[in-house]
Parts: structure tokens; C-alpha cells; sequence
């Protein structure tokens, strides 16, 4: 069989054989040690401590006294011990979902995805799951300052208002808010204050794509994308399937088109042409990647291919405006690339859809769109569009474009008020901006944290976390959903709303604004404006409370929009095209899967979650080609200079395969220089670059010096055995059961009679089809289970805790694509586990529902286990990581789950405190617990449903009837471990004609 | 120089050793000479309030459940809040100093601090309700608190006794449930009676009549995690 010839890889490294990496690989403990630690003592030391802890453990005799304070008068609904969910929204940049905040006697502890809300149906990414991380941060702004003076809210408030009373220019710099109550009381506030204006700002704005749209259809509004009614989707430099910031819903929607339950299923096909390496282009069938220059050329000769081989436009002036782009050679790989999509593209008319990255040029935005009015992607088509026709998502004039007439304003010195509300326009703007905010007389700030522009501004004030304050997002026409406090303010904040509320009151009296508290504002807003268009029979607060137990509200949707290119726009962008041979290096940016624009980056969950495809962590990095590091000399760690134009950046190199030649890629959000203890000097700021995302002629230097990356590719190996397993649509249809002939089982014997699970046997099925990489889980599991985070240095010691990782595989048979492959790996639980075995102590055992349990207060920390794991899952606490957490941190742990100390193994458990949970609860109905009732914190925020957890007892249970597919297989299953987890293999789905050339 | 070197290898590795030895007996001494049954049986710490578990639970047969009903619903059984004492003594005995403590409390919206009595470490996850449901008793864990003036732990609460239970593969022997028995005793004086002469000679679960064993799970993950 030719697949015996495809090799996965990990690493170049591995690939290389690399000696070290290779000795690594063969051990699960990576031994040496800088000597930093404090386990190396001195004689004196010891004995001290030793002396200590003597005397201490004879003295300990005495019981200490614990108080118990039950509630004078019982809350209502207060169970102790039981959590409640409540219905609240996530909201970041322009978009939004539903979720449900679980909380345990008044402290938020999880975020879950609602269930009713549309957009999340039960899930929640990774920078929700780690927003309750965020609450709980020590390192947030906690009181209002002026310079550097703790002020309490009413002295600020004072200030502030005569400060706005005297001003004569003041101007809002905001961040994105999809909020209409936010809007529509800020609206007011700018009436109140004369001579004043409101920019908001985001360095990833929708503002090209609102542009692009304006010339092509006359209106900027953006379509919704429906990707589950497209079979054939072609990417252009988007990553919609991680880093975007509505990347949730397009998950969901995509996978339910990768799903196969039987031989007869259909699957979509996914085209990436793309200059980065994104997680989007690591799930494509089929793969381009191109200098970010050429974009714009590969779109057009595409739209040229349709009109001119495939008759796709009836306009005669599309065709001769096309046939101005020079011809192409037609045997090049790229021209069959586009051949084959240009043939996918006619045959699914309707059916399929282009989506853009929204960062780039206007023209490719345009040439794109065009593209999309061909292949009737706006319909109109019986159930439904691939973008639909009548809703639009909620986008913004938020870019730098927008944001220009303010910098000329406050280059002129006309601005005598500045307020800048969330975002941070000097973390994002550069020097250029600070220089020019210094220059402001009254700079007011209202951030989570005392970050770069807090440092610049005279008038600060700390906001509240969206888990502890109200509000509403509206991220798409039809659909409004409700933000509700879950905590009283940890700290003396106030939410933005209650901050403009406060001031409106002050400043206008008491007669013309009558509330004085936010939520009255809100409830006000939606009485007018979301109930009295409800038309229901219903009292305004009977709507409100519905409303605030299910989270979202639908409304009236907009009529059914017609979409006509506008061919102008086409002809606009032809001729400022200029196709030129690009030889020079060019750099183009990403947004960070982990911290998205830098807004996250103290998180320390998400700082140490390994990136979808690099695994990098606490870093960003400078991707590039093998052969471009040839080119300049260069190798992995290396420190280079990058600049373009005045100013330069330094980032170490990353040898990534899959890209383009003279390409550079890294991502944003890194070098903070203030914001939190945990994300400052983490990576470099590449934002002084400016506000591009794609750079031309980018000047490169070598710089002294090697840094050291923390990449987790390299660690838990599991030395080239048949782990991940593929097929194509048409092999696998042939073969169902394909994996069955790639792994030579021999026959399974024990010379132990097999235990009998008589009663539930828990087991999981992962589907590696429907899994993108996105890492949701991970951040998940981190929440649910209280991992510590470690740090780099740690890390790079390859002593990461995470339960759960993501391994991504790279298989590089053919020449010019680079396929991967991403397999979440966890906790096997299996039935012949060699980790029990060999448990000098039996801390780690089979329980009779077939879990493998750990039990931390009897472990001594011998590492057996983990150095006899076949799947390299066990991870051992070095050092106490909970031991210098800081208040209010430990107020977010989840309390059914042990805090683990030093010296002790742990390892995923099957979220065991949700089993316990889920089978107390049945117990307590009298009945048994049924399918799906208890669901692993990986399974629930898994947006492609790609983890289904259950009994594999119940014969109609899901995990059941998925472990049983043909295309099912478990991991070394010839160890004869009998492993819990069963995989479904990979299934491929690429155009016959370019699979063909592969083979 | 040699010698220096083996000095230091004799002193550092032989002190060492002898360290470690000397530290394993004092352990295993410690360990033999204080089980749970003797640090922890007995403990009865005095209560900022003198309640009387023998007056309410034994002399005027007020259920259990009146003021712990969350060990029937809930994981823990929790203490009952100022309001529920509140209940009856917003009228009865509001002149004795320690029910003006409560009505105290309760105006000044002040929590009574409690000494904790029963508890668990904390990788220890127990849950009252499983076990309410499932038959057993409250005296068979936490002795005859209707017979104390102040509440005392009559039971180790270790593993092993905790396993002395779950071990029993023969159908358990229990103690009465307490709404039976309150219920029982309420309307039948002389199964009150003989109800009091048999806690003389109350052994824990080997007490009254035979139940069917469920679901009693031996797993570590039951209660650690």
C-alpha cells in the first residue's frame, strides 16, 4: 500500500533526526536542570528544613478549629455545594455569544456555552472559557486614580465633570461594542457634551470589509456566512475556523459537513489559499500558500477561470475587463490548483462560498466578493444561501482609516479631552499615538487593567469584568441577547455603562435623565425599543425576566437584500492591480489564536496554551520556510531584526513548513509593557511596525543571539508509530474499514480472565474529521480542573500540565503540500493500563466502570506511571504551581475538584467529579443516568462536536454507536491496553484530479 | 584531598541515612501511637451557643431534618440559618441568655460562628444526600446526637471506617432511618421506649432491621478527586 510511505512528523527536528531531539523523544522526563530550582539546597539548608518539619509533624497532634458561618436569613435559591448557571453573553470585537456562567455560591467558576443562543448552541471558545481566568486576576486595576493618587468614584466623578464641562473638544476613542443600550446612551452623552465625538478603534476592524462591500453591492453591511450550506468553501487569508473573533459559530457550521456516519455521507471541501499557515489552512483539502503580494493575482485569475473557461457572468464588460489580466502558464501547480476549484466552483452553484480575510487589501476584499456573485453565493437558492440575503452581522467603521481624522486632529492640537474607554490605542497605535496623546490636557481612561494607556493618561478608572456587570449585544440582525452580573465587583469598578450613566445624570439633573443606575437605562432601552416591537400580550417585566433567563431574544428579521456587483468595483480594482514579480521578503500578520489583539495577554492559561499550529508558546515568533532560513543563513531560535519602514522589531526565528517562499509570519498581540505582571515582555510588539497586516520589501537582520522558543511539538513523542490514521472520501468508501488494514492487529489474548463491567463503562470517541485544532478544549479542561499554569522556563523543561494536548501532525508525501493532521490526546483509561501496574503504592488504579483513578493523597511522586505510559498523558507537579496564586485567584477554583501539591502525578480523570455529579443526581431520581447526561468539560466546549463521552455499556448511547464505525480505531492498539478512547480516523475530501498528481 | 572528598561522601550520605531512619521510626511511632480513633473521637468543642441536641432532637423529637433538610437534597448537610432557629423561638423561651444570642444574631444580621465538629480533608468528597437516599441512618455516622448536650464526634470518620461499610457485600444492617423513627415514635409510646433501651446497647450498624445494599462503590474516584 502506498500510504506505508507517508511519514508524519512533528517537528523539523524529528524529521531531520535531530540526535537530541531524538534521545528526548526515548525519555519521559527531560532531566537536565539550570540549577535555578531551589531544589538544589545547601548542606545547611536541608537540615534546617529537615529540623522544621521534624517538629513540626510531632506538634501536630492538635486539631485545628474550623468555624462554620451558615446565612442569618437563607438567599433564595442559595444551595451550597450545588451550582446555578446563568444566561450571560461573551462579547469581543464586533461579535458575541450566549453562554451560561456556572457559579458556586456567588462566584463564577466556568463558563458553558448557552444552549438557546444561536451563535454558541451549547459551546464556548477558548477566550470565553478563559474570561472567568480573567476575573479573577490580581493584576487588574482596582481603584479610580488621578496621576497617581487613589481617589474614590464620586471625587473622580467631581473632576471628571467639571473637567467636561470646561473642555470644548472631547473625543471618545472606544473599542468595539455591539451593544445598542451602550450606543444609544452614548449617543446621548454626546449631545450633552458639547462640540464632542466617538471613534471606535480595533486593530482587527471590519472596516476594509465594510468598504470593500460598499463598492461592490452599495451598502457596507457584511452578509452572514452559513457554511453548512456550502459544500465547496475556498478561504482567502481567513481563519475562520480559529482566530477570528466569531470563529465559534463557523466551527460548529463547518464541522456539520465533515461528519461521516456511514459510507453513504458526503462531505464539503474546503480550498485554502493563504500566505500565513492558519489553523483554517491546516484543515483544507487543499492548500495553496502564496506571498501575501499575490493574493490579489491568484483571486483574480480565479474570476478570470470561471467567466472566461466556465461562462459564469452573462456581462460582457466582466469579461473584457478580465481578459486584461495577463494569461498563465497552464501546467504550474498553482493553475491546477485553480482549475480544480474553478471547476468545483461552477459545479456547485449556490453551494458554495468565498470567504475573505477581513484584514485584507479592499481590491482582493472586492475581487472576492465578485467571485461570490458568480457562484451565486447570495442566493437566492431554496433553503437558503451560503450568505444570507437578510441578515447581516454587526461590523464597524472601527479601522485606521476611520480613526484618521482624529490623529490629524490631535497632530493640530484642537483635542482638549480625550477618553479612551477599553481597547488600547497606545499598546496599538505606537510611539506615534502616545506622543500624541501626551499631548492631550485631560486624558481620561477606563480599562481592566493599568496598561499602556492607562500609564499615559491623567484620569483613570478600573472597569468592570463583563461577569460583573449588565449590558446587551446585538452581533447580528434578529438576535439580541442580555449581559447579567454573576459576582458583585470584586474591586471598586464600575462598569462602562454605569460610568456614563453616572455622568449623564450629574451633568443634565435629575429632570431630563431619570435613572440614575444602568440596568434601569437598560431596561428602559429595551422596553422601547426590543419589547414594544415584541408585540406580545405579556407584561414588560414577565418579557424581561424570559428574557434574562434564556439570554437571547429574536427579533423581526430584515427583508431579503438584493445583491448586484457593482462592476465598477471590479474594473476599480483591476486597474489598481499591478501584478509584480515579487522577490522580495514580505511580512504578514496574524492575529493570535491565544490572545487575540493583546487584550488576553495576561492571561496565563492562554499565554501557555500551544498555538493551533506552531505549539509555540509564551512567545510569537517569526515563521518562515526552511528555505528562506537557508536563504539568509538562518536556524530555529536564531534572533532577527525585522523592519519596515522607520522602525524595527526583533523576533526569533521558527522554521514552519508550509509556507511560501520570502515569506515571514507572526502574530500580533505580544510585547506588552504594562497590563499585568504575566503578559508583560512576553514576545515582541509588532505592532511599531504599524498598522498594515502585510508588508512589502521587508528589510531582514541577523541579531546576536539565540532565544529560546517553548515549543510543546517536540515533547511527548510518540517516536513514529502508527498513531493518527487517513483516508480519502474515495479510499475510505471503498474500504470502510480502512484502519483496520493500516494497523496490524494480532490477536488480543490476557492471561487474566477480563474483568466484567457490569455496570457503566465509561469511554469517549473523538472524531479526528470534524476536529480543527481550535484548542477550546484544552482551556476547558484547564478551568474545569484547576490546572496550574507552569511558565516558560518551565515549559521549556517540557513539564507543561495541561490534561489535555492537541498533537498536530505534518505529512509532507507530496511536494507541495503540507497536510496536517490534529489529534486531541488525553488520558486513555485503559483497561490493561501500564501505569497501574507498575504504582509502587496504587495510587492509580481501575475503578469498575472502567476509569482509570487517580488518587492524588496517596501518591508518593515515583513517576513509574508516566515513564510507563504508552501515550505520554501523565503530567507530575514539580513544584507547588497553587502555592503562589494570589488573592482573588483562589476564589475561581473549582471547588470539586482537589488542588493538587508537589510531588504528585496527575493526569485526566473523565471530568470524574461531573461522573460522580451526573450519577448523584440519577440516584437522587431514582433512575439511571441517561445518554448524554453527564458531558467532560472537553465535550461540552467542543464547538465541532468532535468529543462525545458515555457509557459504552448502553448500546444505543452516542459513544457507543460512534466507537463501532468502520472508520473507528484506538491508538496502539497492539499494546493490548484496551484503551477507553476510540478515534475516528481522518477522511479527506480532495478534488480527484489534484489527488492524482499526489500519487 | 581524597579524604576531604570521602569525608564529605561518609558525613553527607551516612547523615543522610541516619536521618532518614530516625525520621521513618518517629513516623511510624506517630503514626501507631495516634490513629484517627483517638485525635479525633471525642472532640467536642464548646459552641458559642449552648444548644442542646438531647433537648431538641431527643426530648421533643424535633426531626433531624427540621434544621439539617439539606442533607436530604444536598451534598452537605449544612447548618441551619439563624432564621429557621428563628422559627419557633421568635416566641418560645425569649428570656434565656442563650436564645436572646440568637434573636441577637438575627436582628444584627450577624452569623453565628459554629465550631466544626465533623470534618472531612478536603481531596475527601462525601456527599449526604447518596447516603440519605440510600438508608443510612444519621447516627450511624454521627453517633446518638440525641443523647448530647453538646455534639461530639462518636465516629472515626476515617477511610477505614468509612470502608467497613461500603466493604459489606451481605445486605446491611442499619440503624433506624430517622424520619421513620420519628414518625414511629411520635404515634407509639412504646416503641419510644423501647427505642431508648435498645440505644443502650446501640453498636453502630448492626443495630435493627436488614436493608438491600446499593450501589456501595469501592472506587478511590467515588470520593477522591
Amino acid at each position: 500500500m502506498e500510504e506505508k510511505d507517508k511519514i508524519y512528523w512533528k517537528s523539523f527536528e524529528e524529521l531531520a533526526k535531530d540526535p537530541r531531539t531524538l534521545e528526548l523523544a526515548q525519555r519521559e522526563f527531560m532531566q537536565e536542570d539550570d540549577g535555578s530550582d531551589f531544589l538544589s539546597l545547601s548542606r545547611r539548608k536541608f537540615l534546617k528544613l529537615l529540623g522544621a518539619s521534624v517538629a513540626l509533624a510531632t506538634t501536630s497532634c492538635r486539631r485545628p478549629v474550623a468555624k462554620i458561618l451558615p446565612y442569618v436569613k437563607q438567599a433564595e435559591n442559595v444551595k451550597p455545594g450545588i451550582a446555578q448557571y446563568y444566561a450571560s453573553t461573551f462579547a469581543l470585537n464586533h461579535h458575541s455569544y450566549g453562554i451560561l456562567v456556572k457559579t458556586i455560591e456567588g462566584r463564577p467558576i466556568k463558563i458553558e456555552g448557552n444552549p438557546d443562543h444561536p451563535l454558541s448552541q451549547g459551546s464556548a471558545g477558548t477566550w470565553a472559557q478563559a474570561s472567568v481566568l480573567e476575573l479573577y486576576d490580581p493584576d487588574r486595576k482596582r481603584n479610580p486614580t488621578i496621576g497617581d493618587h487613589v481617589v474614590s468614584w464620586d471625587e473622580w466623578d467631581k473632576e471628571i465633570i467639571s473637567l467636561l464641562q470646561k473642555s470644548k473638544n472631547i473625543r471618545f476613542l472606544t473599542e468595539s461594542n455591539s451593544s445598542p443600550t451602550f450606543k444609544y446612551t452614548l449617543k446621548k452623552l454626546l449631545k450633552v457634551l458639547p462640540n464632542s465625538h466617538w471613534n471606535p478603534y480595533e486593530p482587527v476592524s471590519q472596516e476594509r470589509a465594510r468598504l470593500a462591500f460598499k463598492k461592490a453591492f452599495g451598502r457596507p453591511d457584511l452578509p452572514k456566512l452559513h457554511l453548512d450550506k456550502a459544500k465547496i468553501i475556498l478561504s482567502i487569508n481567513s481563519d475562520f475556523l480559529c482566530s477570528d473573533a466569531d470563529s465559534l459559530i463557523h466551527i460548529k457550521n463547518w464541522a456539520k459537513g465533515r461528519k461521516i456516519r456511514s459510507s453513504k455521507d458526503t462531505l464539503n471541501r474546503l480550498y485554502v489559499l493563504e500566505s500565513f499557515f492558519s489553523t483554517t489552512g491546516s484543515n483544507a483539502d487543499h492548500r495553496l500558500s502564496v506571498k501575501p503580494s499575490q493574493l490579489l493575482s491568484f483571486a483574480l485569475e480565479l474570476a478570470q477561470i470561471l467567466v472566461t473557461r466556465f461562462h459564469l457572468s452573462t456581462d460582457p464588460s466582466h469579461l473584457s475587463l478580465l481578459n486584461t489580466i495577463p494569461d498563465h502558464s497552464e501546467k504550474t501547480v498553482e493553475r491546477e490548483f485553480l482549475l480544480a476549484l474553478a471547476e468545483d466552483l461552477a459545479q456547485h452553484h449556490g453551494q458554495s462560498v468565498v470567504v475573505v480575510g477581513q484584514q485584507e487589501s479592499v481590491e482582493l476584499q472586492v475581487v472576492g466578493q465578485f467571485i461570490n456573485s458568480l457562484i451565486g453565493s447570495f442566493g437566492p437558492r431554496v433553503g437558503g444561501s451560503t450568505l444570507d440575503s437578510k441578515v447581516s452581522v454587526a461590523s464597524f467603521d472601527n479601522g485606521h482609516e476611520s480613526l484618521k481624522p482624529l490623529l490629524s486632529e490631535l497632530k493640530a492640537g484642537k483635542v482638549d479631552t480625550l477618553i479612551t474607554l477599553g481597547g488600547n490605542p497606545v499598546y496599538q497605535l505606537g510611539a506615534e499615538f502616545e506622543a500624541l496623546m501626551k499631548k492631550v490636557p485631560n486624558t481620561i481612561r477606563l480599562s481592566l487593567y493599568s496598561d499602556e494607556t492607562t500609564a499615559v493618561s491623567k484620569y483613570a478608572a478600573p472597569l468592570s469584568h463583563f461577569l460583573e456587570s449588565w449590558g446587551d449585544s446585538r452581533p447580528e440582525d434578529g438576535l439580541v441577547s442580555l449581559i447579567q452580573p454573576t459576582i458583585q465587583p470584586l474591586h471598586n469598578s464600575r462598569s462602562s455603562g454605569e460610568v456614563m450613566i453616572s455622568w449623564l445624570y450629574k451633568m443634565s439633573g435629575k429632570a431630563s435623565h431619570p435613572t440614575e443606575d444602568w440596568l434601569s437605562e437598560i431596561k428602559l432601552y429595551w422596553k422601547k425599543n426590543i419589547y414594544a416591537k415584541k408585540n406580545t400580550f405579556g407584561s414588560f417585566e414577565t418579557f424581561w425576566e424570559g428574557a434574562l433567563q434564556d439570554g437571547v431574544v429574536t427579533e423581526t428579521l430584515p427583508l431579503s437584500k438584493a445583491f448586484h456587483f457593482n462592476s465598477s468595483a471590479l474594473s476599480e480594482a483591476i486597474s489598481n492591480f499591478k501584478k509584480t514579480p515579487s522577490d522580495t521578503l514580505e511580512l504578514q500578520w496574524t492575529p493570535s489564536p491565544a490572545l487575540f489583539d493583546g487584550r488576553f495577554a495576561n492571561g496565563g492559561s492562554l499565554q501557555e496554551l500551544p498555538d493551533p499550529v506552531t505549539k509555540v508558546t509564551w512567545d510569537n515568533v517569526a515563521s518562515m520556510s526552511a528555505k528562506t532560513a537557508l536563504k539568509y543563513g538562518l536556524k530555529q531560535g536564531n534572533k532577527i531584526k525585522l523592519s519596515g519602514g522607520a522602525s524595527t522589531v526583533t523576533l526569533p526565528v521558527f522554521l514552519q513548513p508550509g509556507l511560501a517562499e520570502d515569506v515571514i509570519t507572526t502574530s500580533i498581540g505580544y510585547g506588552r509593557r504594562a497590563g499585568g505582571e504575566i503578559g508583560m515582555g512576553v514576545g515582541s510588539n509588532v505592532f511599531v511596525l504599524g498598522q498594515a497586516w502585510q508588508y512589502k520589501n521587508v528589510q531582514l537582520k541577523k541579531h546576536s543571539g539565540q532565544h529560546k522558543i517553548a515549543t510543546t511539538q517536540t515533547h511527548h513523542s510518540m517516536e513514529g508509530r502508527p498513531i493518527v490514521l487517513e483516508a480519502t472520501l474515495e479510499e475510505y468508501k471503498k474500504h470502510p474499514d480502512f484502519p483496520k488494514h493500516k494497523i496490524h492487529t494480532p490477536e488480543l489474548l490476557s492471561l487474566y480472565q477480563d474483568y466484567p463491567y457490569t455496570g457503566h463503562k465509561w469511554g469517549m470517541a473523538i472524531d479526528l474529521n470534524s476536529c480543527v485544532g481550535c484548542s477550546g478544549c484544552v482551556v476547558a479542561c484547564d478551568v474545569e480542573n484547576n490546572i496550574p499554569n507552569v511558565g516558560k522556563a518551565q515549559v521549556l523543561k517540557g513539564r507543561e500540565m495541561q490534561w489535555l494536548r492537541l498533537d498536530r501532525y505534518y505529512e509532507t508525501s507530496s511536494e507541495n503540500e503540507v497536510k496536517t493532521l490534529h489529534q486531541p490526546m488525553l488520558c486513555q483509561h485503559c483497561d490493561n493500563a501500564p501505569c497501574e501496574t507498575v504504582c509502587p503504592v496504587s495510587a492509580t488504579v481501575h475503578s469498575d466502570e472502567g476509569i482509570n483513578q487517580m488518587t492524588y493523597n496517596r501518591c508518593v511522586g515515583t513517576r513509574y506511571c508516566a515513564n510507563n505510559c504508552p501515550y505520554k498523558v501523565r503530567r507530575f507537579n514539580y513544584f507547588n504551581f497553587n502555592a503562589d496564586i494570589e488573592t482573588p485567584q483562589e476564589l475561581g477554583k473549582n471547588p470539586s475538584v482537589t488542588i493538587r501539591s508537589r510531588g504528585v502525578m496527575e493526569k485526566c480523570t473523565f471530568c470524574i467529579q461531573r461522573i460522580s455529579e451526573g450519577k448523584n443526581a440519577a440516584k437522587m431520581r431514582g433512575e439511571k443516568v441517561s445518554d448524554g447526561e453527564i458531558q467532560t468539560a472537553c465535550q461540552q466546549a467542543c464547538p465541532s462536536q468532535a468529543i462525545v463521552f458515555g457509557d459504552l455499556n448502553d448500546p444505543n448511547s452516542e459513544v457507543s454507536k460512534l466507537s463501532s464505525l468502520s472508520q473507528g480505531y484506538r491508538v496502539l492498539e497492539e499494546l493490548n491496553v484496551r484503551p477507553a478512547v476510540t478515534y475516528l480516523a481522518k477522511i479527506r475530501n480532495p478534488h480527484p484530479r489534484l489527488e492524482k498528481r499526489v500519487s | 584531598m581524597m579524604g576531604k572528598k570521602l569525608d564529605f561522601y561518609v558525613l553527607k550520605i551516612g547523615g543522610i541515612v541516619a536521618l532518614t531512619i530516625l525520621i521513618a521510626i518517629g513516623t511510624g511511632l506517630y503514626l501507631y501511637l495516634y490513629p484517627k480513633e483517638f485525635i479525633e473521637v471525642g472532640y467536642a468543642p464548646q459552641q458559642p451557643i449552648a444548644y442542646s441536641h438531647k433537648l431538641h432532637a431527643g426530648d421533643l423529637q424535633i426531626s433531624c431534618f427540621y434544621c439539617h433538610g439539606n442533607a436530604e437534597k444536598l451534598p452537605s448537610a449544612t447548618i441551619p440559618p439563624t432564621q429557621v432557629c428563628m422559627n419557633c423561638h421568635s416566641i418560645v423561651k425569649r428570656g434565656s441568655p442563650e436564645v436572646q444570642k440568637i434573636v441577637e444574631s438575627y436582628e444584627k444580621n450577624k452569623p453565628i460562628k459554629w465550631v466544626r465538629v465533623h470534618k472531612l480533608p478536603d481531596f475527601v468528597h462525601f456527599k449526604h444526600n447518596v447516603h440519605v437516599k440510600a438508608g443510612i441512618s444519621c447516627f450511624d455516622c454521627h453517633g446518638k446526637i440525641y443523647e448530647m448536650e453538646v455534639v461530639r464526634q462518636e465516629k472515626p470518620l476515617s477511610m477505614g471506617w468509612c470502608l467497613d461499610c461500603h466493604r459489606k457485600e451481605t445486605p446491611l444492617t442499619q440503624s433506624p432511618r430517622v424520619e421513620d423513627f420519628f414518625e414511629k415514635a411520635t404515634k407509639d409510646e412504646l416503641f419510644y421506649q423501647k427505642f431508648k433501651d435498645n440505644t443502650k446497647k446501640y453498636k453502630g450498624i448492626h443495630w435493627v432491621e436488614e436493608q438491600e445494599r446499593i450501589g456501595c462503590s469501592l472506587n478511590c474516584s467515588a470520593c477522591h478527586y
